[in-house]
């Protein structure tokens, strides 16, 4: 699920490394592991699609996709399908903004969904390729490029959420620069009804914080927040005495937020200078035996 | 603690620092960015210690960082002020200062970010990559498309995640059209363990114009290795640099 913003060329890429195969021993093997750890019923009711997509494409090495497109508060507004199939070592690029022409939707911000033919399940951790949107706005050229996962998100049927956690060190509210997040409340659940409501703190280098709301992101919709707007024209003295520069630890309970990072010029939003997906950073403490 | 933690011993001890490009110059200046998230998840014990290594581009060691963070801490690392005009890898491990028990064969890693600053104000982020690796490992092919009409601008950045010495990336390259077609391939020069570089396009490919003709976008396919995730960037003719991961 990606962010467009209005205005800004936006372009989603995605290059099938030459050894992508659907299936192969590995991901066999991964799929009866995965297996193994669930009931019956869910097994069956995950390997069956899985199996049954597999024996429809006929075992073929080439991938469909197809975009949905919503808008930032999560209201179904198109689909689009691409005419062709793609093989490994080809890429799939479009600009999207071009495409939202033609598909007669006015400028405006959006969230797109890529559904690819064949995914890898929850068992198996890995991706084949990242998605890649470059935005090119004015003379900046921003990137971001995340894997294409196919695991259950705020789908309590299937996966259980303890809630989010997002930190971001790299907070910056200078005359020049101002920081953003953009929040997105995903699901793998089309009937995903619940809307999320994050708070945020914002810690300077003395261990001073204050709080903000970061607000309501509706279900399957985004939120881009700047700091500005989270904690108010008092986080420029704030973070003075420290070049500028903090932390926020923005936390939701109860639900898998996905979080990018945003840097923009002081002109309120006007430019995107730099774009980054967070990390969770609790995956890196999954070695810990007890924490 | 004092003195220098050797990089090794931390991976040893099976906390390998994250290696991220490293791009001091005139150009461009790299910001380390770090929170203790130590204290967010271990309550109980909230402090960290803060380590970094820098490499050059040969791989050579070219400076070491370290700060205690405390609960929240957190670091902003100018670079820049450490090690100027270096540009190579840095390497950095958030360890707890609590001596913790790791479950078997597993190791802890480190999350942490580097903003790349540039002219005109030009600001481009990434999250840290692969692991400092012990003993030399394979690399599957990594591609990622690029723009054609800002090839000239465009080029790869390769860094070279393995501390071991016989642990050097050799590889090849592709220039691949967008419908799967090779259109040239050639070998990538050899990387120190530890070290990066930086190639344009048209140094891998000075026919690449004429190869990827009027097509609005080309993809470049790198393996071999020791190779980490890979870092496709634009340098525009202003100073502007633009920099992010496969």
């Amino acid at each position: 699920m990606f962010p467009t913003f209005a205005g800004v060329e936006s372009r989603m890429g995605f290059s099938i490394p030459a050894w992508y195969r659907p299936v192969d021993i590995r991901y066999l093997r991964s799929l009866v592991a995965g297996s193994l750890r669930k009931n019956f019923r869910e097994t069956v009711k995950d390997l069956v699609p899985e199996l049954a997509s597999l024996v429809a494409s006929g075992f073929s090495k080439k991938l469909r996709f197809k975009l949905l497109i919503l808008s930032r508060d999560g209201e179904y507004r198109a689909t689009y399908e691409f005419p062709e199939n793609y093989a490994p070592g080809a890429s799939v690029e479009i600009e999207l903004s071009r495409l939202f022409a033609s598909l007669k939707l006015p400028q405006d911000d959006y969230l797109v969904i890529a559904v690819m033919s064949r995914g890898r399940m929850d068992g198996f951790r890995s991706s084949p390729a990242s998605y890649s949107m470059t935005y090119v706005d004015q003379d900046n050229v921003a990137i971001y490029r995340t894997g294409a996962f196919a695991r259950p998100l705020n789908e309590g049927r299937l996966k259980a959420h303890v809630g989010f956690t997002g930190i971001n060190p790299k907070i910056i509210a200078t005359a020049d620069i101002v920081s953003s997040l953009l929040l997105i409340n995903h699901s793998s659940d089309p009937e995903y009804a619940h809307a999320a409501r994050p708070t945020s703190k914002l810690i300077r280098g003395d261990g001073e914080q204050i709080e903000g709301d970061f607000g309501e992101i509706p279900p399957l919709g985004a939120r881009e927040m700047s700091v500005v707007d989270m904690f108010g024209s008092r986080v420029f003295d704030f973070l003075k005495p420290f070049g500028g520069r903090g932390t926020t630890v923005t936390t939701c309970a109860g639900v898998t937020l996905a979080s990018l990072h945003l840097q923009r010029t002081n002109d309120n939003r006007r430019t995107l200078l730099g774009i980054e997906h967070s990390r969770p950073a609790h995956m890196n403490l999954a070695g810990i035996l007890q924490h | 603690m004092s003195g220098e933690l050797p990089i090794g011993e931390a991976v040893a001890r099976g906390y390998p620092p994250a290696v991220l490009y490293l791009r001091n110059d005139d150009t461009v200046t790299t910001e380390v960015c770090a929170f203790n998230y130590f204290s967010v998840f271990m309550k109980d014990h909230p402090e960290a210690d803060a380590h970094a290594w820098f490499f050059d581009g040969a791989g050579k060691p070219a400076g070491y960082f370290h700060r205690e963070l405390g609960a929240n801490g957190q670091l902003q690392l100018q670079t820049s002020e450490l090690c100027p005009r270096i540009s190579g890898t840095v390497a950095m491990a958030l360890i707890p200062k609590q001596e913790t028990k790791l479950r078997p064969g597993r190791k802890v890693t480190t999350g942490y970010y580097a903003q790349y600053f540039s002219q005109h104000g030009a600001v481009t982020l990434s999250h840290e990559r692969e692991p400092v690796a012990a003993a030399p490992f394979p690399t599957s092919a990594w591609m990622q498309s690029y723009l054609t009409r800002f090839l000239k601008e465009s080029g790869v950045v390769l860094v070279n995640s393995c501390m071991a010495s016989d642990g050097a990336s050799v590889g090849t390259t592709r220039l691949m059209a967008l419908d799967g077609t090779a259109l040239g391939e050639r070998t990538l020069p050899t990387i120190a363990p530890m070290g990066a570089v930086r190639i344009s396009t048209l140094e891998l490919f000075p026919d690449a114009e004429r190869l990827v003709g009027a097509s609005e976008g080309f993809a470049l396919e790198f393996k071999g290795t020791n190779i980490a995730s890979p870092f496709s960037y634009y340098e525009f003719a202003n100073g502007k640099f633009s920099l992010h991961h496969f």
